[in-house]
């Protein structure tokens, strides 16, 4: 019997029928009529991306001349996996129970969390995960949370009347979660929003937090927020970051 | 004038260099500054507020251009970031300034190389870090804004500051003129007459000024949403209404309708605090509307970058001369297609 060909690490590349074949799929639009011609342009754009053999399985004519294609190609590059380094809100997460303790012992009263979609975002996923009470993934949300009061503000919701509300319940941290994106204007929104937090003087006296599918620690420190958190970051991770800022930044 | 030789002769000590968008083409500015400072024999210090100098693009991963610095140049970074760059450093002192990249260190350059830069983001500890570098020996202190992040340019912590902007901002060169000479103008706007001023200061609130000299401070917790507020207090006798905070579209359309809106004007702290829509602004100032500031922030020069990474660009003679036009007295320096400078 063959023995089960080992991955390498230090260089691995996409899987697809087996180990290091490289195949990916792809799909994408081309402003041109569809027919061989438009083939053959999706055929030697994907030749030029560094993909072996490019092929197109499928097309279609999306009218008003323009043609959607999905390709197979086999991918020749390769990533050292071994020396990849997230930079990730770095600490030790405290489960529900623990956050709660930790409340009543070293916060001693309700900490409030308002959360909100903003923009032009209607994508809620990653705010209700967070914040409504059943929770995602068997992780209970921050409304089940003894100890905090977690207003949800939902979605389209503007970086003004996020800031009045935070303003209005007393807000010990605002909670922003920026989903679907066109051209880069989840960054926009969030510069925006801590902008005004730093033009009503509030910056040192809120904890400001995001998270969405394309948003990693780095880029939120970067915009200017205290973290953030991308996919698979459940409701006791935001809460453990921060019930434990509000007492390193002496905000009790 | 050289814009190098323009700081200096104004004794600006730091200068904030922001972008109106991502990919402004604010590396390429600061490189140029650091080209000129080296030139004039001029000890610079440089920070930022969030990285720069790192190769690929954090959000749009697209490559960047690096950061070139020469022996006695002075430098806040991130650890991580100190590990990065190839420039040989000495360390002067570790700040406690935690950044998502680790500490925030000031150093000294010892040998020419390059350098990535992630500086503090918060406002109040970009001041802080600013202050280190003058005391260390900087003459003058480069700030490099993250994105497209402005706060640091406010009076309070820089003395003036360079505009980055480009064809990034839209594909239409319309807006992009809008766009940058509306940011101009909220920053150069007039500065209150100083009675008046004084006046408000002392109130350090959103408050009314009556011709009487007398004030009513409205009781409302933000002007984001005390407009309406406002708006009641406003009467015949109101001279100007001083808003701490951001001035916002919402704060600016509860004014709107004010019938004594012609006669009186609104002060902002500086033009970093205004975020309102380009149309509301100026359909408002159409009807007579006047608003000045308590800071103004110097404007040194903008800087052009015609190309876009989403793959176009403008004729770079003509965006320049179309800027020059609608900013007469502004300094415009094309820092990508080339900043030679008269």
């Amino acid at each position: 019997m063959k023995s089960v060909q080992k991955v390498d690490l230090t260089k691995i590349k996409p899987y697809g029928d087996t180990l290091n074949d490289g195949m990916v799929q792809m799909s994408f639009t081309l402003p041109v009529p569809y027919g061989d011609e438009a083939s053959e342009a999706a055929r030697q754009l994907a030749a030029k991306m560094g993909f072996d053999e490019p092929a197109v399985v499928y097309s279609k004519d999306l009218g008003v001349g323009y043609t959607y294609f999905v390709m197979y190609g086999k991918c020749s590059h390769t990533v050292d996996y071994t020396s990849i380094e997230v930079p990730k809100v770095s600490m030790e997460f405290m489960e529900r129970e623990e956050v709660e303790e930790y409340i009543a012992e070293n916060i001693k009263r309700d900490v409030v969390i308002v959360g909100a979609c903003t923009g032009t975002d209607a994508h809620t996923v990653g705010i209700d995960a967070i914040m409504n009470m059943k929770g995602f993934d068997g992780h209970f949300g921050l409304e089940r949370y003894k100890g905090i009061d977690a207003i949800n503000m939902g979605s389209q919701v503007s970086n003004e009347e996020l800031i009045a509300k935070a303003i209005e319940s007393k807000a010990d941290a605002i909670l922003v979660s920026q989903v679907v994106t066109q051209k880069d204007v989840h960054v926009a929104n969030l510069t925006e929003l801590v902008e005004m937090i730093e033009a009503e003087a509030l910056r040192d006296k809120l904890i400001l937090v995001c998270g969405g599918p394309r948003i990693s620690h780095d880029l939120a420190q970067e915009l200017g927020y205290d973290a953030g958190f991308g996919s698979g970051s459940y409701a006791n991770h935001v809460a453990s970051f921060v019930v434990k800022q509000i007492v390193e930044k002496n905000l009790i | 004038m050289r814009l190098i030789e323009t700081i200096k002769d104004n004794n600006y000590e730091t200068i904030s260099i922001i972008g109106l968008a991502k990919n402004a083409g604010k590396t390429v500015t600061l490189n140029y500054l650091i080209e000129e400072a080296d030139n004039y024999n001029i000890n610079v210090g440089i920070t930022s507020t969030g990285r720069d100098g790192e190769r690929i693009d954090l959000v749009t991963q697209t490559e960047k251009p690096p950061i070139l610095v020469t022996e006695g140049m002075y430098l806040a970074t991130a650890k991580k970031a100190l590990l990065l760059s190839t420039a040989k450093t000495e360390i002067l002192e570790t700040t406690g300034i935690t950044t998502a990249m680790g500490e925030v260190i000031i150093v000294r350059i010892r040998q020419r190389g390059y350098i990535e830069v992630a500086g503090p983001v918060s406002a109040r500890d970009m001041k802080y870090v600013a202050e280190r570098l003058k005391y260390y020996g900087a003459e003058i202190v480069f700030i490099d804004g993250a994105i497209d992040r402005k706060a640091v340019s406010s009076p309070l912590i820089t003395d003036a500051c360079i505009i980055a902007t480009g064809a990034v901002l839209s594909r239409d060169m319309k807006k992009v003129l809008e766009k940058t000479a509306h940011e101009v103008e909220c920053y150069s706007l007039k500065e209150v007459a100083s009675h008046v001023k004084e006046i408000f200061k002392k109130v350090n609130k959103t408050s009314i000024l009556q011709e009487d000299g007398s004030t009513i401070t409205p009781n409302i917790v933000t002007s984001i949403t005390g407009g309406k507020k406002i708006n009641e207090l406003i009467n015949e006798k109101t001279t100007h209404v001083f808003v701490k905070g951001a001035v916002t579209s919402a704060l600016l359309k509860d004014l709107r309708e004010n019938k004594y809106l012609r006669g009186i004007k609104l002060i902002v702290e500086d033009g970093t605090k205004i975020f309102t829509d380009i149309n509301l602004w100026n359909g408002m100032k159409r009807k007579g509307f006047k608003v000045e500031t308590m800071n103004k922030i110097n404007v040194l020069a903008v800087t052009l970058n015609p190309i876009s990474p989403a793959g176009y660009f403008f004729d770079s003679q003509l965006l320049k001369e179309s800027m020059e036009k609608i900013l007469p007295g502004i300094k415009i320096l094309d820092v990508v297609s080339g900043g030679d400078e008269e």
